[in-house]
């Protein structure tokens, strides 16, 4: 079997008691681009410097193509030398840019010969070539952004972790910072794993979007995302979303009350079936949307509340599916991420 | 009111033609206070840095204590090197007392607890991010401490600086340990003192000049380094 290029296992990170980042599995694959997007002070920057092994985790273990990696160790040091993070608010040394640039090479122990080109290259991709002489005491903080970027792509690496990279860009070089972050994942085939906090930017940029709220991780943007009252009824938990309805949850803390499911675990049914899925409701199809293959089938229930579920295109065709059919949408109540 | 034009006139007499007890005055000042400074900073830069990005449970009350040595009044130190170094003292067969060495003792003494402590303040004031930037580029646990050296660079100086400063003008202890013995111990301040004590102001003000044009010198080509961002 194959190994996984890059995992995180059962990964929590508490700040006194309070869990800030709670990650039972994460696996990655070589040259995908990741974007996480979550509000501020949900985990986003703790759930990188984690991956990036730049701080260790409470508990937890992280793989890369097999081999555990640990922070504080070599395993950790020698990760960080093929990866590398540009962080949201990044810091150039007290030297010029192009010296800023080359101290990186050196501590990778780059080959001495092909630096000036490779910082050249570098520095042109984010239309920076004419500040190699420039103190970086003296550029304006998304020059700043701009250079530490550069950084990251002075060489081949197998992961760039970028906190929030387009924060503190103006509108204009977000459009070339796009299209460096894209060409550096073709061409490299480099794994880009980014923040955000502007779910369309992430949308846009990634190959498959993760969502973060209170240090937890979902797939999948906040879709089917709702919260309520929680209750229990003959030992099953509920989250109560809506005056009739009630979503069956596994979570034995009472204090969540928000939730979300992926779309791709929501199934779409002409009947109600028997089945082992304690939720199944009854809806109206409201919208559909075809994408890469798959249709996003838009099904209200109750009258109020809209639920999204992922199908192919081909059982979308083979049901019959149109605007106005009455379904059943049916999911577990493990598929459901409490927070 | 003649004196002090006179005292003035003087002064410049002795500096244009190099009077030999003010050229041996100010040669003694700076052989014992670059001496110390020198000792000092061997010291106490690398004991700041470290204190500075260390985590230890004493830390606090290390911090603390250093501040506090840092108004150690000059005549204190005088006494206690004095009490250590004088013939029925425990380091009284080395014969240091009213030497040169015996003022670099003191002096560095004097000097240590200023360049220990500016060098800690400077290691702290440095941005977090220095340290974090230098492990992301892949340094380790020595690469990144001399990285974040090198962004503290400026601070050192001006530690070093501060602490020339001090030792340069200082009188207590010099005069105390030293002993004030022409052509060997007598430095500018110890001479300032003595002269104006017995009324000729010529070589005090002359030196008075000499001392502040050092310091003068030493500020500029700090300003000079720090300008070119070394």
């Amino acid at each position: 079997m194959e190994k996984t290029f890059f995992e995180a296992k059962d990964i929590i990170k508490k700040r006194g008691e309070t869990f800030i980042l709670s990650v039972t599995r994460l696996a990655l694959e070589k040259g995908k681009i990741y974007g996480f997007v979550g509000p501020n002070g949900s985990g986003k920057t703790t759930l990188l410097e984690i991956l990036s092994s730049l701080s260790p985790s409470d508990s937890g273990d992280l793989f890369f193509l097999g081999e555990k990696i640990e922070s504080k160790k070599e395993s950790g040091l020698s990760f960080r030398r093929r990866t590398h993070f540009v962080m949201e608010n990044p810091l150039l040394f007290n030297m010029n840019v192009y010296k800023n640039l080359e101290i990186a090479l050196t501590l990778r122990g780059a080959p001495k010969n092909d630096r000036r080109q490779n910082i050249k290259n570098a520095l042109a991709s984010v239309n920076l070539e004419k500040f190699e002489k420039k103190d970086a005491g003296k550029l304006s903080r998304g020059e700043v952004k701009r250079a530490a970027i550069a950084r990251a792509f002075l060489r081949e690496q197998e992961i760039i972790f970028f906190d929030e990279p387009f924060a503190n860009i103006d509108e204009a070089n977000i459009k070339t910072l796009e299209a460096a972050i894209k060409n550096v994942n073709k061409k490299n085939k480099t794994t880009i794993i980014f923040t955000a906090h502007n779910i369309f930017q992430a949308y846009k940029l990634s190959d498959e979007v993760y969502t973060i709220i209170n240090g937890s991780i979902t797939r999948g943007a906040l879709e089917n995302f709702f919260s309520g009252k929680r209750e229990k009824e003959k030992d099953v938990d509920f989250v109560k979303i809506s005056p009739n309805i009630k979503i069956a949850v596994v979570s034995d803390s009472p204090a969540v009350n928000k939730i979300a499911i992926d779309p791709k675990d929501i199934i779409i049914s002409l009947e109600k079936i028997e089945s082992s899925a304690k939720n199944v409701f009854k809806g109206i199809i409201k919208k559909t949307h075809l994408e890469n293959g798959a249709v996003r089938v838009y099904v209200e229930i109750d009258n109020s509340i809209e639920f999204i579920s992922l199908i192919t295109k081909s059982s979308f065709d083979k049901m019959n599916l149109s605007l106005g059919a009455e379904v059943y949408i049916i999911f577990k109540a493990a598929s459901v991420t409490v927070f | 009111m003649n004196y002090i034009a006179e005292g003035f006139a003087g002064a410049f007499k002795m500096i244009v033609s190099l009077d030999k007890e003010m050229i041996d005055a100010a040669f003694l000042s700076v052989k014992v206070s670059f001496s110390a400074i020198f000792l000092a900073t061997l010291f106490g830069v690398p004991l700041g840095f470290y204190i500075g990005i260390n985590e230890f449970r004493a830390k606090k009350a290390v911090i603390t204590m250093l501040n506090t040595l840092l108004s150690f009044p000059t005549v204190l130190v005088g006494l206690m090197v004095y009490m250590f170094i004088s013939r029925s003292g425990p380091l009284g067969g080395l014969n240091l007392l009213y030497t040169p060495s015996a003022m670099v003792i003191g002096q560095f003494i004097m000097a240590l607890p200023i360049v220990a402590a500016l060098s800690l303040s400077s290691t702290v004031a440095i941005d977090k991010r220095v340290r974090k930037t230098a492990v992301i580029l892949g340094a380790d646990k020595w690469q990144s401490a001399v990285i974040v050296f090198k962004e503290g660079r400026f601070g050192y100086m001006a530690a070093i600086i501060a602490a020339f400063g001090r030792i340069f003008g200082e009188v207590g202890a010099a005069m105390m340990l030293g002993g004030n013995i022409k052509g060997y111990t007598r430095n500018i301040t110890t001479a300032i003192t003595l002269n104006t004590g017995k009324g000729e102001f010529s070589l005090g003000i002359a030196l008075g000049i000499i001392l502040l044009a050092i310091a003068l010198l030493i500020n500029i080509s700090f300003n000079y380094f720090q300008n070119k961002r070394l």
